[in-house]
């Protein structure tokens, strides 16, 4: 599979699924191959911050759940897309309780890169897109999404990544044409 | 100074280690003020074993609520944002008009890794109409694993001079001083890090190794 879909929308947010429908249809149109998780259904607990994953059991968590077919996903991908309705500028809880296991796909291990300390990855190098859906999200908090994603890509060193925040208020052909320039674009990493 | 009630919010999912350090100390530099602080932590609610009802009181007569959260993947962990949603939906009233900011503390000595979590916390603050009273960030809260302030000597000094400062402010309503961001910033030479990541290469190689692994690089979903 191409990407890995984590969405981080509730299935009663009607809007953001309709996001969801929208990206999944243009990677389709575009012959890109996805492997999609919805969040909501899935059983991941919270991360403990025990450790383990990087020193004891390296690479897995202590706690049965379902991340490995999550991790296993993303280490045969070549990218991850991240789908949240903005939340405090960033990610939504449901998104949340994913990302906090991508210290599996990390080493506990250092690197120097372009004077960042930096762990190198487990699986190799991943592209990272983040898709943020909002209704009247404020300008600074479209950019603390931005951040985000920008660090997030810093910390896995994605040899690409982008953000794009998506208004609720948009006209249903706005958002549908940002998608698919999102695409467009994504297609030729 | 009039005497001010606060909400010390660990976003930690570990009860007693970094963020709870520095929440302690905030409580005992308020407390010294003669304001009144209460430490809770978010992963309590989020585990159910304190009720999110229980917490009407303590927010309706409070005047202040910090957050003191470490970062996890780049923003606050997963628990601490549930336990914001689970704020905004049962307290976005109560919420308003009340003073706030936030400390962010990560493993990496760079400051600016915090700033997801300082965003956060600003635009909850945003979202319910309170008053930011400003953010602090801090490099290198993993090497600390919770160590109190007061045992960290000349360093540890620093860090709870920059907090007097910062609740010095807080407390008066105003937003926390550049010269307690400038205390808390340990400048680590960037010259300094290729060294620094061969030896906790060396130690986290050596744990591993302790706790039975063999290969620390392992890649055990392909
Ligand atoms: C799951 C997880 C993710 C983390 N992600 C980051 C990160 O992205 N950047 C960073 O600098 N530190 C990161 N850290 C390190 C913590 O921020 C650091 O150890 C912090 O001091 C822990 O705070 P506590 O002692 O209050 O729990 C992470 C730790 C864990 C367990």
């Amino acid at each position: 599979m191409d990407w890995v879909i984590l969405d981080g929308s509730s299935k009663d947010n009607i809007s953001a699924r309709r996001v969801t429908d929208l990206l999944t249809r243009n990677l389709e149109n575009k012959k890109i191959t996805y492997n999609y998780f919805d969040l909501e259904d899935m059983n991941i607990l919270a991360c403990t911050g025990c450790g383990s994953c990087g020193s004891k059991t390296p690479g897995r968590c202590g706690f049965e759940d379902e991340i490995p077919s999550i991790i296993k996903a993303i280490a045969n991908s070549k990218g991850i897309i991240l789908l949240t309705p903005i939340t405090f500028g960033g990610y939504s809880s449901l998104l949340k309780k994913a990302v906090d296991k991508f210290t599996l796909i990390g080493l506990p291990l250092y690197t120097v890169k372009n004077g960042n300390l930096l762990h190198p990855m487990r699986y190799g190098y991943h592209n990272l897109i983040g898709v943020g859906v909002g209704k009247d999200t404020t300008e600074g908090q479209k950019q603390a999404f931005k951040l985000l994603i920008e660090r997030n890509a810093l910390n896995m060193q994605s040899p690409h990544h982008k953000a794009i925040t998506i208004s609720l208020n948009n006209k249903s052909a706005e958002a549908e044409n940002e998608i698919m320039d999102l695409v467009k674009e994504v297609s030729a990493w | 100074m009039v005497a001010k009630k606060i909400i010390l919010v660990n976003g930690s999912v570990r009860r007693n280690k970094t963020s709870y350090s520095f929440a302690r100390t905030i409580k005992a530099l308020s407390e010294k003020r003669d304001s009144n602080a209460d430490i809770i932590n978010a992963i309590d609610y989020f585990k159910g074993k304190s009720s999110l009802e229980d917490l009407e009181e303590l927010i309706n007569n409070c005047h202040i609520i910090g957050f003191i959260a470490p970062v996890y993947v780049d923003t606050l962990p997963y628990p601490t944002i549930w336990f914001l949603e689970e704020l905004s939906k049962k307290y976005g009233e109560e919420l308003k008009g009340k003073g706030t900011f936030a400390i962010g503390q990560c493993g990496f000595p760079e400051i600016r890794f915090c700033q997801s979590v300082l965003d956060a916390c600003r635009s909850f603050a945003e979202d319910h109409n309170m008053t930011w009273l400003g953010g602090l960030g801090y490099g290198g809260g993993a090497m600390l694993d919770g160590a109190l302030l007061e045992d960290l000597g000349k360093k540890g000094e620093k860090m709870i001079l920059a907090f007097d400062y910062a609740i010095d402010n807080i407390l008066k309503g105003e937003k926390i001083p550049a010269k307690s961001q400038e205390l808390l910033t340990v400048k680590i030479p960037k010259i300094l890090y290729w060294p620094l990541a061969l030896y906790l290469n060396y130690k986290s190689r050596k744990i591993s190794l302790q706790m039975g692994a063999t290969n620390i690089e392992e890649k055990p979903y392909i």
